[in-house]
């Protein structure tokens, strides 16, 4: 179902073809990084620590080099040496540490032998001495006085006064606006409430693997998975000391990122493997290591109070953030503190949030980093104002909701937006009104993202027979070569699947940004955009040539030049006739558009949610789910719909069951999917995705980015639903059973006081 | 001429909490240089992880983008995504 506002009358946008890449990967030819093999190719396992916190004494590699068929050993000490506080820091010796361990699965070294199960062996005979100490595990571990420092160069960023002495606090944050007493003051009604979450991984199906092989010319390549291949290039370079150049990344189709696969983790190892052995060398991570050693989203504790008046208007708001960033410093707070209340028009308005460093693995971005936790924060309280002032919580939001030209958290109007849409979709869907059964309840949120611009590059290749060859930057990671395939139909005027879309690697298309903020289809989109569009004046000028006449007198229509001069009728040419003859009339038809992307349009989403809850198990099962979400414009309505309905699964998952579970001294005891359960197909309903359409100005068809909002509203429509159906509210993640059970069981029963 | 040049909360330290301040350059890059030199120590904060909104643009590296007459500014941090 698609709410659309008028737009332009567009041949292909707005279509669904079936993506070019569906036959591939539907029959499983498509290749991931774990299916290249080369000839003579070792296979290399990362050595990791047991320990959550520790110094390093000493490293023997000894023993393991001599092992049979070990061909390489590498420890942090094959890589050049970084300084606390460089801005490379964290990232390099996140890959391989060098002096301490920071979490249970940081590398310490790696071992390249020719088979799998040597380099195992090898790598559990590499002996590291460790001087243990004590981990910092939770946020009042990391604040409590006297606690152990993980970085010693670490002093807190936007501290007021300056910080003098190390801490765990890596950032402060402080956004205000308005006068908050005055505020609070004019509220009738204030409402303070805390919550925590815990951290959960992103949970791509596809562990990390890549391939690398390194020639004598001191030249590599890497095959690899990720969500973007310059970005590999560049910090593969930054870690070993290498130029740029020496380096091309292929990218494999990846198999889920979600903003996990936005850093490296197995690329220098394996490369400096690669080179010492003279061999290729492939690495892929185990579902274990994934979970123990890459990133996932904080965990928080947040504290938000609202002030309204009687009539529902919001008059104040005030937040306390705190975010867990795992062992490095990490902008889980920042953001977090840019979301908390930027879906609504609040004028008096306090925030501060702080990141904060602990001994578990280093965050990664996952869809909408924070704002999942601040809307579930945000999003509960509003709800209980709700509650409490006797207003329907659609009319709440939509009398707060920001529209055009209300200030942000930061001070700027918004340009157009689509929140107020997203929330009359919902308000005027069967659903909103549809009859709940017995123990069902049903939750209402929104949700709010960003979105980013960033550099792209595109090639437009036209080959002799009229058909077209699209080259970018971005690796596939959601449909987007369809999407980019339908962008050029619509400049160039000729069948979408005449046009080839390709992901090109680091040394066959210009630069590109790693695919994170949602940026693919909105920045790499106005690249194929732009050199679509200087193709089509390429177009005009050989089609001129060929007719012999002046150029301004050449349209092009449809996939043809058409003449519209004076000098009698000319037949129309299309585009195979200009294309055939292109080495009559100048050469090869190549054009590129490279370009730095503004004005990404912000993304609003708004959910409904209908729970069951097993008043004896405190099972909640989700049964019905639509949600809203503004695209701008959709260019491939199915992947806009993929990635909405992607995001409320994954959030569904982040709301009942998903938590990293440590023991005291910091080891993950559930790193599989056992035990660390993410939905599946069957345990969620068909999720009915609406596609509001209010276009962004800045993009040439009204894009916004589609990929991350779909993830924010979920936490808190679970959560506003159960307590709908039970009369409990739940403030701690994940919403699990017991959780459930106890709140149902202390509240005196469902639908309890 | 000058331009009105806003300040997210979080940059103001330098302006002594003022929000709003005018500043005048042909490009964000010199605008920041005379904001520097009115209220030392703010060009640091605006040459590192912060973004510009001119003209309803979010604008993520705005060194050189030309500064019109009459323009508003907002620096806003930077930010990024999954």
């Amino acid at each position: 179902m698609t709410v659309t506002e008028p737009k332009p009358s567009y041949k292909y946008i707005g279509t669904r073809p079936v993506r070019h890449d569906g036959v591939e990967k539907v029959t499983g030819r498509a290749r991931f990084a774990a299916d290249l093999n080369l000839p003579g190719q070792l296979h290399g396992i990362a050595v990791r620590s047991p320990h959550a916190h520790a110094r390093i004494v000493s490293i023997d590699t000894s023993e393991a080099e001599a092992m049979p068929g070990v061909k390489s050993v590498i420890t942090g000490d094959d890589f050049p040496a970084v300084a606390p506080g460089d801005r490379n820091y964290d990232m390099c010796v996140n890959v391989i540490a060098r002096d301490k361990v920071f979490y249970e699965g940081h590398a310490v070294a790696a071992v390249a032998a020719i088979t799998r199960e040597q380099a195992q062996q090898a790598a559990a005979a590499v002996k590291v001495a460790y001087d243990v100490l004590p981990p910092v595990l939770t946020i009042d571990d990391a604040l409590a006085p006297g606690a152990p420092v993980l970085h010693g160069h670490m002093l807190t960023a936007g501290a007021d006064p300056p910080a003098e002495e190390p801490s765990n606090i890596s950032n402060i944050t402080r956004f205000a606006g308005g006068d908050l007493d005055a505020g609070f003051a004019a509220a009738d009604l204030v409402i303070e409430r805390e919550f925590t979450t815990q951290p959960v991984h992103q949970g791509y199906i596809e562990t990390h693997a890549c391939v690398a092989d390194t020639g004598q010319d001191g030249h590599t390549s890497i095959w690899c998975s990720s969500q973007g291949h310059f970005n590999v290039r560049s910090s593969t370079a930054t870690l070993l000391g290498w130029e740029t150049t020496r380096i091309r990344v292929i990218p494999a189709e990846i198999g889920g990122g979600f903003g996990g696969k936005t850093t490296i983790y197995l690329e220098p190892l394996a490369v400096a493997m690669s080179a010492k052995a003279g061999r290729p060398v492939k690495m892929v991570m185990s579902r274990d290591e994934v979970f123990r050693a890459t990133g996932p989203a904080p965990g928080t504790r947040l504290k938000v109070k609202l002030g309204v008046q009687s009539d529902g208007n919001l008059v104040a708001g005030d937040a306390y953030l705190i975010y867990t960033n795992g062992a490095y410093a990490g902008p889980g707070g920042l953001l977090g503190a840019m979301t908390v209340f930027e879906s609504y028009d609040i004028e008096n308005f306090n925030i501060e949030a702080l990141d904060v460093v602990i001994n578990t693995a280093r965050s990664a971005a996952y869809r909408a980093p924070a704002a999942p936790l601040t809307a579930f924060a945000m999003e509960t309280l509003l709800d209980e104002v709700a509650t409490e002032l006797g207003i329907d919580p659609m009319d709440l939001r939509l009398q707060n909701a920001v529209t055009e030209g209300d200030p942000s958290t930061m001070g700027f109007p918004f340009a157009r937006i689509g929140f107020v849409e997203c929330l009359e979709a919902i308000r005027d869907h069967p659903h909103y009104t549809a009859p709940l059964g017995p123990n069902q309840g049903r939750g209402l949120a929104a949700g709010y993202w960003f979105n980013i611009g960033e550099s792209s590059s595109a090639t437009v290749n036209l080959n002799e027979d009229g058909t077209a060859t699209v080259v970018t930057g971005s690796p596939d990671i959601g449909g987007s070569r369809a999407s980019m395939a339908l962008m050029a139909a619509e400049v160039l005027g000729i069948d979408v699947y005449d046009i080839r879309p390709v992901v090109g690697d680091t040394e066959a298309v210009g630069f590109t940004d790693v695919t994170e903020g949602s940026r693919a289809t909105f920045a790499t989109g106005m690249a194929v955009v732009e050199a679509s569009r200087k193709m089509v004046v390429e177009l005009r000028g050989r089609a001129a040539k060929m007719m012999g006449v002046d150029v301004d007198d050449i349209d092009w229509v449809d996939g043809q030049a058409v003449y519209t001069g004076s000098d009698g009728e000319k037949d129309p040419l299309p585009l195979a006739a200009i294309t055939g003859k292109a080495k009559r009339t100048g050469g090869p038809l190549t054009t590129t558009g490279s370009l730095e992307a503004h004005g990404a349009g912000p993304g609003f989403a708004v959910h409904l949610c209908d729970v069951e809850v097993d008043q004896e198990t405190g099972v909640v099962r989700v049964v019905r789910y639509t949600a809203s979400q503004d695209a701008g414009t959709a260019i491939h309505p199915s992947y806009v719909e993929g990635q909405i309905q992607g995001g409320v699964a994954q959030g569904v998952g982040w709301a009942l069951n998903e938590e990293y579970i440590y023991d005291s001294d910091g080891v993950m005891e559930n790193p599989s999917f056992l035990d660390y359960r993410v939905p599946v197909a069957s345990y969620l309903p068909m999720i009915d995705a609406i596609i509001v359409e209010v276009p962004n100005p800045a993009h040439p068809y009204g894009v916004r980015g589609v990929g991350e909002t779909g993830i924010v509203p979920p936490i808190p429509a679970v959560a506003n639903a159960i307590h709908n159906a039970t009369g409990c509210r739940l403030r701690d993640l994940p919403m699990s059973p017991i959780r459930v059970l106890d709140a149902i069981t202390s509240n005196g029963g469902s639908k309890g006081a | 001429m000058p331009v009105r040049v806003h300040l997210s909360s979080n940059l103001r330290g330098p302006t002594g909490g003022v929000a709003e301040v005018e500043a005048e350059g042909a490009t964000v890059g010199a605008l920041i240089d005379d904001l520097d030199r009115r209220y030392p120590g703010l060009g640091d904060a605006l040459r590192s992880g912060v973004s510009v909104v001119i003209n309803d643009l979010l604008i993520a590296h705005p060194d050189y983008e030309p500064v019109a007459d009459g323009a508003r500014i907002y620096f806003v941090p930077q930010t990024a995504g999954g």
